[in-house]
């Protein structure tokens, strides 16, 4: 996003729900909890998890440094491995035609080709390195929304999804447009117009 | 009455995004914001403009420096639509720069003014932050207020019986 520096690129949401009263004790161990693991060199495709805004390396978050005057600042790491469809194809070609001459068979049936497709996803899984990526957050607390730094769905999604989980709060995108925040005068005004012009 | 909540009103967004061209260009790149005074917003650089949805959606995209406002407003005139576009807003004596996404109320790439020297930056990291963080959340609250504005005006009656007629008038003008 650019908190420290250089171009910001944003996404608004609306914080949905109440924090504990001792909130900040409850962020703290709720930031931890979910703070950033490293993923094994096994065969999990994707590891989500927060880190320190400055230091993205750091996932102790020692002396609340994500806390500053009203806000609270913090990165989301996600680490994903990505086989390439092409890579996959290929080499589930090779396994097969191994498999063919190990056996001394001509044909394959379905659940065999099901089984060395899994294997090799799984062997180039293993061998992959994952590919991190950075997104930093800003939260207003008393007055009920974040930054968050992109805009790309699957990111968003993520977000979302590891916030809930980790705050049990709910975000909602901020569009002004929103009716369930508008009174509802002028939401039914406005869906009058959105008819006038679907006709 | 309960009133749905799920509508999509992305439209809403490109109207705004018309209406704030046109009224930037209604003073010379400056709008009176009740309560504010006099800000300048200036559309630079880049416009993406859209007709119809889906896969019978077709996108204009203008980019350069004076040529594109003609070609955005040829778009407008051929009933496209503003989905986005390279905004220059200037607060006092503050100024910076994104791209707005009209449909998700979105920015992008934003740049902000310069704020502490390297050497003081140094010495007060966090003072850097917040003074981003003000920086951000008031150019965020200004297209905030902006819109408002609009919807304001958008709601009234002096929208068909004025304000329409202004922003046609200013399409067909040739820049």
């Amino acid at each position: 996003m650019g908190l420290i520096k250089g171009t910001l690129t944003l996404s608004k949401y609306r914080v949905i729900g109440s924090l504990p009263d001792k909130f900040k004790d409850f962020i703290d161990n709720q930031i931890k909890l979910f703070a950033f693991r490293e993923l094994s060199i096994g065969e999990s495709e994707k590891s989500v998890g927060w880190t320190s805004l400055e230091n993205v390396l750091d996932t102790n978050f020692e002396y609340a440094n994500y806390l500053l005057a009203d806000y609270l600042i913090f990165s989301l790491r996600i680490d994903r491995k990505i086989i390439s469809p092409s890579l996959l194809k290929l080499k589930v070609l090779e396994a097969e035609k191994q498999f063919i001459a190990e056996r001394g068979k001509d044909k394959i049936y379905r659940e065999e080709r099901d089984e060395i497709k899994e294997g090799v996803y799984l062997s180039l899984l293993r061998q992959t390195p994952p590919i991190p990526s950075f997104y930093e957050i800003c939260w207003n607390v008393s007055q009920d929304w974040l930054l968050f730094g992109s805009l790309a769905e699957k990111a968003r999604e993520d977000f979302e999804d590891l916030f809930k989980r980790t705050f049990k709060l709910t975000l909602r995108p901020f569009i002004p447009w929103d009716m369930k925040y508008m009174d509802s005068q002028m939401a039914e005004h406005i869906l009058s117009i959105n008819s006038t012009q679907a006709s | 009455m309960n009133v749905s909540t799920t509508a999509d009103l992305s439209f809403l967004g490109r109207e705004f995004l018309t209406w704030l061209w046109f009224k930037s260009e209604e003073r010379d790149g400056t709008i009176m914001v009740p309560d504010v005074g006099d800000i300048e917003i200036i559309f630079v650089r880049k416009l993406i403009l859209e007709s119809g949805e889906g896969e019978y959606s077709e996108t204009v995209a203008c980019k350069g420096i004076h040529s594109d406002l003609n070609e955005g407003k040829a778009a407008l005139r051929k009933g496209k639509k503003i989905k986005e576009a390279r905004i220059k807003l200037g607060i006092e004596s503050d100024e910076c720069e994104f791209t707005f996404k009209a449909d998700n109320f979105q920015f992008q790439t934003m740049k902000l003014p310069a704020t502490l020297n390297m050497n003081e930056e140094e010495k007060d990291k966090e003072g850097r932050i917040l003074e981003r963080i003000y920086l951000t959340e008031t150019a965020i609250g200004m297209m905030e207020k902006l819109f408002s504005l609009f919807l304001n005006k958008r709601l009234s009656p002096a929208w068909n019986s004025e304000e329409v007629t202004k922003i046609k008038k200013w399409i067909q003008e040739e820049t």
